[in-house]
């Protein structure tokens, strides 16, 4: 998050005519509201049983291009993206620490794991303001406790409304120990 | 009375709780409504009490039809222009309209210029500016310097215009022209931004009002702002306003300015006789609440002589005020 606002405090974010933008204001807020997280429910599984799992998930976009944006405005959003602009249909490159809440009772897997992956948005109602779904594909990077590698591939479809402020997401994971999770989805910018 | 009215309008804790999350997403005070008007989430919003099938006019020097809220379908000769549209049923999601739109758009043949005063979501309602592009596509529409960050790409063509500088006494931003129309952006106090955090805090400061003047009329379309005697006098002095149309905040009181963002109707009057118009139309009240006892209390407290009772024409939704040529 410090690397995100140093290296953003530089950067002008919009073609606006504006002045008086404070970046260093801009970019720290809306860095401490990336912070929040979204509640998510894992798949605990194995073959003796299985159970939801609490976690929580983080989303920063580094990347997001919008097909939607007026001329007057850069389509392309660095890490800062204006609702809008994402909901009103865009594509995005994703990053999405999660971490489990407690460690998992049947599969092997630890709790901290790393996704990144490419989503689209898809507007519906006013812009996407009001209802917009997204579709996603992602790799999420991940170990056991024995420290080996269980890397995998997953599938997302997201729903969103007031604003692209709250939505729910649903991950088909092509991992058997946590093959389905769904979580809110909670962002501000 | 149906069970949701009745909890809503016994229950003032409830009602004020809701206030705050569209007050955090949107921010204009205009959303203090929407927990008294919770109710009519389970109504459909009643019949405007005019519904003008012509609205553009032959001979016609200046008309004003007030659609609602902060729509104003303004006629200057053959010219016609529209501030803030606004046609959908909920503004935010959980505004729900009260009141029909007073125009259909199906009604309206010609449209030169659209004004957007700033992107709170009661002004720039993308719902609205989606249906006012399929009926008038590639139509003018102008805005002040910021709120291009929230419109998506409509098939319009787009102006945007440098603000003024209040804090500095800076009241004019520049002056283009569309169509023979000549709109000079002018001071308002208000703040920017649509989704809360970017007015208040990331310095959004997008908004406007604006004179409109074509061949020998001019108006002056406030947009929201407070009152501020230096901005308004300036404003008086350098132009010579046929109508001034004021963003009201409704309130029952003789206060003037609502925390430096609106106007109480009473400011309203300050304004009138600050600019020296010639007409005042007070507008964006009585939308989402019903506006019929609103307009009651307006007239009391306006029409306490006879200039005020000349000059200040209280629309009811979808009334035309009209001066011929």
């Amino acid at each position: 998050m410090l690397t995100i606002l140093i290296l953003n405090t530089g950067i002008k974010y919009s073609n606006s005519q504006n002045d008086g933008v404070n970046n260093a204001v801009v970019w720290s807020t809306w860095t401490m509201i990336q912070t929040i997280p979204s509640p998510v429910f894992y798949q605990d599984k194995n073959s003796n049983g299985s159970r939801l799992q609490l976690g929580l998930r983080w989303n920063i976009s580094p990347v997001n291009y919008s097909f939607n944006a007026n001329p007057l405005v850069s389509p392309i959003s660095v890490f800062k993206v204006n609702p809008v602009r994402r909901f009103g249909g865009s594509i995005e490159i994703f990053s999405q620490p999660e971490w489990l809440m407690n460690e998992n009772q049947f599969s092997d897997l630890k709790r901290f794991s790393l996704s990144n992956g490419i989503r689209l948005y898809l507007p519906a109602i006013e812009s996407g303001e009001y209802l917009a779904f997204s579709i996603a594909g992602k790799y999420k990077i991940r170990k056991d406790k024995s420290g080996s590698g269980t890397n995998c591939f997953s599938a997302e479809a997201g729903i969103y409304s007031f604003f692209g402020i709250l939505g729910i997401q649903f991950n088909y994971n092509f991992e058997s120990r946590s093959r389905y999770d769904v979580g809110l989805w909670l962002k501000y910018y | 009375m149906n069970f949701f009215r009745f909890i809503t309008m016994n229950f003032v804790w409830l009602r004020r709780s809701l206030i705050l999350f569209p007050f955090v997403l949107c921010g204009c005070q205009t959303f203090i409504d929407v927990g008294d008007n919770i109710a009519s989430h389970f109504s459909s919003p009643k019949g405007a009490s005019f519904q003008i099938k012509n609205p553009v006019r032959d001979s016609v020097k200046l008309s004003v039809l007030w659609v609602g809220h902060a729509t104003m379908l303004i006629q200057i000769y053959d010219k016609v222009i529209m501030t803030d549209p606004l046609f959908t049923n909920n503004v935010s999601e959980v505004l729900r309209r009260y009141v029909k739109p007073g125009l259909d758009l199906k009604d309206l043949n010609k449209l030169d210029l659209i004004l957007i005063s700033h992107s709170h979501s009661d002004h720039l309602s993308l719902g609205s500016l989606s249906m006012m592009e399929k009926k008038f596509p590639g139509c003018d529409l102008v805005f002040p310097d910021g709120v291009e960050e929230f419109i998506p790409d409509f098939n319009f063509n787009f102006h945007r215009m440098k603000k003024p500088e209040e804090e500095k006494k800076i009241y004019i931003g520049e002056t283009k022209t569309f169509n023979g129309i000549k709109i000079t952006t002018v001071g308002a106090m208000h703040w920017g931004g649509k989704y809360g955090i970017d007015g208040k805090l990331w310095s959004n400061n997008g908004y406007c009002g604006y004179i409109i003047q074509y061949k020998d009329v001019t108006v002056l379309y406030t947009g929201d702002t407070s009152y501020d005697k230096d901005l308004y006098n300036y404003l008086g002095n350098k132009y010579k306003i046929d109508l001034v149309i004021v963003n009201i905040i409704y309130c029952d009181c003789p206060d003037v300015n609502k925390n430096r963002q609106h106007v109480y109707p009473m400011g309203a009057v300050k304004i009138l006789d600050e600019t020296k118009a010639r007409y005042m139309i007070p507008a964006h009240f009585g939308t989402f609440t019903d506006p019929d006892p609103l307009i009651k209390v307006l007239k009391r407290r306006y029409y306490t002589n006879e200039h005020y009772k000349e000059a200040i024409k209280i629309l009811s939704i979808g009334e035309q005020f009209v001066i011929k040529q």
